[in-house]
């Protein structure tokens, strides 16, 4: 008679994915530090914080968007909109507080829903189909402002500009709590919810469910459409979020300021897979993903690497976190 | 009691049910058996709900419903198919896959541990709940779901070949796990090619034949004879006149088995059928992937007494080798590409095509048409076309019979017949040991990689 109770033990990953990342964060952290004596100064850390926070953001909507399985590559040019919704609400319309954080948010969440409708409803592609959201939405915010940046007292046909940058809004990016930086606590708070959201909540756990397996989640009874459709919709609110946090940041509309951080928050959602060795998306490994980032780009400019010469090295980080990601995908099939 | 009352089922104008009328009781291990095509699966997707019927009535305890996906998993009504990964979450923890979401009202993790622990019990498997599912073997995904099952409150549980690709030792423990669960009062619903495994634990049996009731009943007075009745019909056995093979070796093969890792030869000659007999599992594919160059494996081939390196299967089809693999819509066609460029594929012109069409007796309206638009019998004869219009010496045929309709299966039959009397060498590949006894000159058993005695059913 064969043995009836089957006992098995795996072993669990190994050591690179599971601490590697904390370990990564604090060698580069020492190196910078022995090599650089500005580094670790308080206000140096300020700056890293706040550069990390709206990274950290869009790398969050991001993740969203892998966890369920999609792609979302529009969340740069979205930061972007968002930032010359905020700065045209101030500076333009003379808006209050609250229409400046409403509209850019609006906005995120229209392009998510832009995003949900190609790919959920005309089933294109993730990757290609919000890389052309990505430029139609840039081209968007350039049409609106036909290239030029939103600024205090900029000259408008007939005149200056009406409103400001008002001081409530620039607190948001540049304003602190005693010695911690408000968007430090922004920062945590959102991705204290969202991990909260994913863990705990029946819709979190479906996100997990239909990106890891679609056909098997359709059949348990999960609304696939819809969850997939919250994602993006949740991914193009975060990188509004960071718009706006880039918009007071620098106190100016840029045009296609968001551009370059997508690379910056993608790199950082697949550090995210690995940080944990669960070889999944996850909002925690995400936040300590763009932390590493935030370290690494900081302390290269003290280096005087200049900045074109950093794409290397976050296209280097990029390909090795895909390629961890990718390790840790194959031991589980 | 969960029942098909007078249940037909037809796609187009093919009957792959006729008027069937069928009962599951709770509490027995019923067994399925039919050949290749004859309704198996068709059956279990009605009772999943994955398929509705064309007429008839689906009946639980007496009253009719109208089954989904969902609504069969309401009803406990939990189908472990052969594809076990295509029902995980492979890179969610063990915990989560048991659990079925319907029945978790708070998401509070060591409680769903603690109920995952519970029912895995009931299954004999003490593993750790916290693992991703994608890490363990076939053997333990299995009971994963049926844990998952119990836990959705499964009344009847329906699986799929579930033995095909576990060891002896496992698939004895899966087998004595479901007659204990039959205790418990689970109606089980078993298909499955090994006899030895019917007679063991079945209470009932039912034989489809092209999609009818052939028999039902207790599997265990049943004679070899009345089950080879009851499964191919009298009709079928004579329809077919074998060639007789030649003396000249055509080709002799030793290789190293993928996956297995078995040392494996084969000989045949020219005009010979070759028939490999075997369960899903036992390694028919890859032996037949192995011989294509599919594989990379090790393996040393004579072809007419001339050796062969045979790395890619480019180097196969130009020593002269053809095949149709067990896959046909993943494997072996284009299936948004017309008809004549599926059969033109290989090598050919293109006034060759009908004509070609024509000898297989393959029904479409033009040769413009994609494949995709084609029934299951006349894909694979499109498969087959596209190596006809060339010589081949060698044809490795892997299952061309599943999935495929009884006509169509005769004309595939009428084929292999015509090609070794034109002297070429066949080797053919099924599960079905009645319809290797009907073809092929000679019939190899794998088991789990090596050559057998005659097994199975």
């Amino acid at each position: 008679m064969a043995q009836l109770v089957i006992k098995q033990r795996t072993k669990r990953f190994s050591g690179i994915g599971q601490y590697g990342t904390l370990f990564a964060i604090l060698a580069l952290i020492a190196v910078f530090g022995v090599t650089n004596d500005q580094f670790l100064m308080y206000a140096n850390f300020s700056d890293i914080i706040k550069s990390v926070s709206i990274v950290s953001l869009l790398a969050l909507g991001v993740t969203f968007s892998l966890i369920v399985g999609g792609f979302d590559l529009s969340v740069g040019s979205t930061a972007s909109l968002a930032t010359i919704g905020a700065a045209s609400s101030l500076v333009l319309h003379s808006q209050e507080l609250l229409v400046a954080l409403l509209v850019p948010l609006v906005l995120g969440m229209l392009v998510g829903l832009l995003n949900a409708l190609v790919t959920i409803k005309f089933r294109l592609p993730d990757l290609l189909a919000t890389l052309a959201i990505m430029y139609v939405i840039n081209g968007v915010q350039l049409t609106y402002t036909k290239g030029f940046s939103i600024y205090d007292n900029m000259p408008i046909e007939g005149g200056t500009a009406p409103g400001r940058f008002i001081p409530s809004f620039l607190f948001i990016g540049q304003g602190s709590i005693g010695p911690i930086p408000f968007v430090a606590i922004l920062m945590i708070l959102f991705f204290a919810g969202a991990h909260l959201f994913l863990t705990y909540s029946k819709t979190g756990r479906e996100f997990y469910y239909v990106g890891s397996n679609v056909e098997a989640a359709r059949r348990s009874g999960i609304a696939v459409t819809r969850i997939k459709l919250y994602a993006y919709v949740l991914s193009g609110l975060f990188a509004a979020i960071g718009g706006i946090i880039l918009a007071s940041r620098i106190g100016t509309g840029q045009v296609s300021a968001g551009a370059p951080l997508l690379m910056d928050a993608v790199a950082a959602a697949y550090i995210g897979y690995a940080v944990f060795g669960t070889g999944r998306p996850n909002v925690v490994g995400t936040l300590i993903g763009a932390i590493l980032i935030g370290i690494l780009l900081n302390g290269l400019t003290m280096w005087d690497v200049p900045y074109y010469a950093q794409d290397i090295v976050k296209g280097a980080i990029l390909i090795a976190a895909l390629g961890l990601s990718y390790i840790q995908k194959k031991q589980l099939t | 009691m969960l029942r098909l009352e007078r249940v037909t089922k037809r796609y187009g104008d093919v009957t792959v049910l006729d008027d069937v009328t069928f009962t599951l009781r709770r509490g027995e291990v019923h067994g399925l058996l039919g050949l290749n095509g004859a309704g198996k699966s068709t059956l279990v997707k009605l009772l999943s709900g994955a398929i509705i019927p064309t007429s008839g009535t689906i009946e639980l305890d007496e009253a009719a419903i109208t089954l989904t996906p969902a609504e069969a998993i309401r009803l406990g009504i939990i189908t472990v198919s052969q594809e076990v990964d295509d029902a995980l979450y492979l890179d969610l923890p063990v915990y989560e896959n048991v659990v079925p979401w319907q029945t978790i009202e708070r998401i509070r993790p060591r409680e769903l541990k603690r109920r995952a622990i519970t029912y895995l019990e009931r299954v004999g498997l003490e593993i750790d709940v916290t693992e991703p599912v994608g890490r363990f073997p076939l053997s333990v995904k299995q009971r994963i779901l049926i844990a998952r099952a119990l836990a959705s409150d499964a009344t009847y549980l329906l699986l799929d070949e579930p033995t095909a690709a576990l060891s002896t030792d496992d698939a004895a423990s899966l087998l004595a796990l479901l007659q204990s669960l039959a205790e418990e009062g689970v109606g089980i619903f078993l298909i499955t090619h090994r006899s030895d495994e019917l007679s063991r634990v079945t209470t009932t049996s039912t034989f489809l034949r092209d999609g009818r009731i052939a028999y039902e009943g207790p599997f265990q007075p049943l004679s070899d004879e009345d089950i080879h009745a009851y499964l191919s019909g009298a009709g079928m056995t004579t329809a077919v006149e074998k060639a007789t093979p030649g003396t000249d070796e055509r080709i002799r093969a030793e290789l190293t088995l993928p996956t297995f890792g078995t040392e494996l030869s084969l000989t045949a000659y020219k005009g010979e059928v070759v028939g490999i007999g075997g369960v899903t599992g036992s390694g028919k594919t890859e032996l037949i992937e192995a011989l294509f160059g599919l594989s990379g494996v090790k393996q040393r081939i004579t072809l007419d007494g001339k050796p062969l390196n045979i790395r890619e299967p480019r180097q196969a089809v130009q020593s002269g080798f053809a095949l149709v693999p067990e896959e046909r819509r993943k494997q072996g066609l284009f299936l948004d590409d017309s008809i004549e460029r599926n059969v033109l594929a290989i090598e050919g012109k293109a006034n060759a095509v009908t004509r070609v069409l024509a000898s297989l007796r393959v029904k479409y309206d033009q040769v413009g048409q994609p494949v995709r638009e084609l029934s299951g019998g006349n894909q694979q004869k499109i498969v087959l076309s596209k190596w006809l219009l060339e010589d081949r010496d060698v044809y490795l045929l892997d299952e061309p019979t599943k999935g495929v309709d009884v006509t169509a299966k005769r004309d595939i039959y009428e084929l292999v017949t015509r090609l070794a009397k034109d002297g070429k060498t066949v080797i053919f590949t099924s599960s079905e040991p009645n319809e290797l006894e009907l073809i092929a000159n000679r019939t190899l058993w794998l088991d789990r990689g090596r050559w057998q005695q005659k097994g199975g059913v």
